[in-house]
């Protein structure tokens, strides 16, 4: 028996969906922080425990080093690869540059948006952050360009994200991710988002090496990160 | 070393055990299985506990470069053996080309019982530089996999063996 019914998920969307939240704020050390409150489904306030305040942490440090905070378990079925590879996607950058940390044990902050508590299992994982993740990291996106035009006094128009900078096409010049991510923080997380279409896809649906296999041939995996 | 602090009734003795090249001495008692040395006195979790009864493989380290069931071990019968774990195999040969194998051809799942199979396929491929199916499958047996990457394992075992002795013909 499916836990939750597939109707409930639209596949695509080319604005924000009305049911993800993202609020963006300045990090500790200067960095993008984006949280992303996901309401919880009929099922999951029916079964769970109340209310998700915040449920999914995506930042940016000063370094470019893309942080998330994984709220699902990583069980060999490769979600902590999947789960990169969306943010990756959306937010320009190479699945190199995304490291993450496990969540920790908090109903309240890391409930499974589909289920009510933190859980991982019945194929939700990606499910759950499919759409949510993927305009987070398209947001992110946007706003970093925002405040690179910004700072060049251009139009935003002229300006491309690719491989974690941004680029001011006419004049070639550029900016990372992390130069740009404390004045990110500053613009208005955008009403409207555009996603990828599938085609414009370079990793979602391509095989990836999986991101938790080092640490787990060398000894290194209790850390929870990477 | 974290501080071990025990009853004053407990009759403990200092073991001097080489561990990854190291010597460390620790207040156990004799009968403690060097798994928990390793583990909880040393803070080493690479190995991990798995049955506790030598039954699964998954606490396999090398003593004397031999395949061993740590949890199985008192410390008190380690004397002077050198003991590798999955923190250092990879400074041997073999280790670092089973451990490359083992990311070039994705075996890992969840990964619980990775690091013993590592260990053990890094101890057959010492002993046994060409090593065919049936080598495998012996050497191999007592390594359990819950996910079933066995036939990723067995392939890994045949790629690190023809990178680390690439004139011979895997049998």
């Amino acid at each position: 028996m499916s836990l939750v019914p597939r109707s409930r998920f639209k596949a695509e969307s080319g604005s924000l969906s009305r049911r993800t939240f993202l609020t963006a704020s300045l990090a500790a050390g200067g960095g993008l922080l984006l949280t992303l409150k996901l309401p919880l489904s009929a099922w999951g306030a029916a079964s769970g425990a109340g209310s998700v305040d915040l449920n999914a942490f995506v930042q940016i440090d000063p370094d470019g080093t893309v942080r998330l905070i994984m709220p699902y378990v990583e069980m060999g079925q490769g979600t902590y690869t999947a789960i990169s590879m969306l943010i990756a996607e959306e937010l320009e950058v190479d699945l190199s540059q995304v490291q993450y940390e496990h969540a920790p044990p908090n109903d309240k902050l890391y409930a499974n948006p589909l289920i009510g508590f933190q859980m991982t299992g019945g194929s939700t994982a990606i499910r759950a952050t499919w759409q949510p993740v993927r305009e987070a990291g398209a947001a992110a996106r946007m706003m970093l360009i925002s405040a690179a035009a910004l700072d060049w006094s251009v139009d935003e128009t002229s300006c491309q994200a690719a491989k974690g900078e941004v680029i001011h096409l006419p004049s070639n010049r550029r900016l990372s991710y992390g130069q740009l991510a404390a004045r990110a923080a500053t613009i208005p997380v955008p009403d409207k988002v555009r996603l990828k279409d599938r085609k414009e896809f370079t990793l979602i649906g391509k095989p990836a090496k999986r991101l938790d296999a080092p640490a787990k041939v060398n000894g290194t995996a209790v850390r929870h990160r990477r | 070393m974290p501080d071990q602090s025990v009853d004053v009734d407990e009759i403990t003795m200092a073991f001097t055990t080489r561990i990854n090249g190291i010597n460390h001495s620790v207040d156990v008692d004799g009968d403690t299985p060097l798994l928990w040395v390793i583990r909880d006195v040393l803070g080493m979790t690479g190995t991990k506990f798995g049955c506790g009864r030598a039954l699964c493989g998954a606490c396999t380290v090398h003593m004397d470069g031999n395949p061993v069931r740590s949890c199985a071990i008192p410390i008190e019968r380690v004397g002077d053996a050198a003991i590798v774990t999955i923190e250092a195999i990879g400074e041997t040969p073999a280790g670092k080309n089973v451990q490359k194998a083992w990311l070039d051809l994705e075996v890992v799942q969840c990964g619980y019982c990775q690091s013993g199979q590592i260990m053990a396929a890094t101890a057959l491929l010492a002993a046994n530089p060409n090593p065919n199916d049936d080598d495998i499958t012996n050497a191999m047996s007592g390594n359990i996999c819950r996910c079933g990457t066995y036939l990723r394992i067995r392939d890994a075992i045949k790629a690190a063996a023809q990178s680390l002795s690439p004139h011979i013909q895997n049998g």
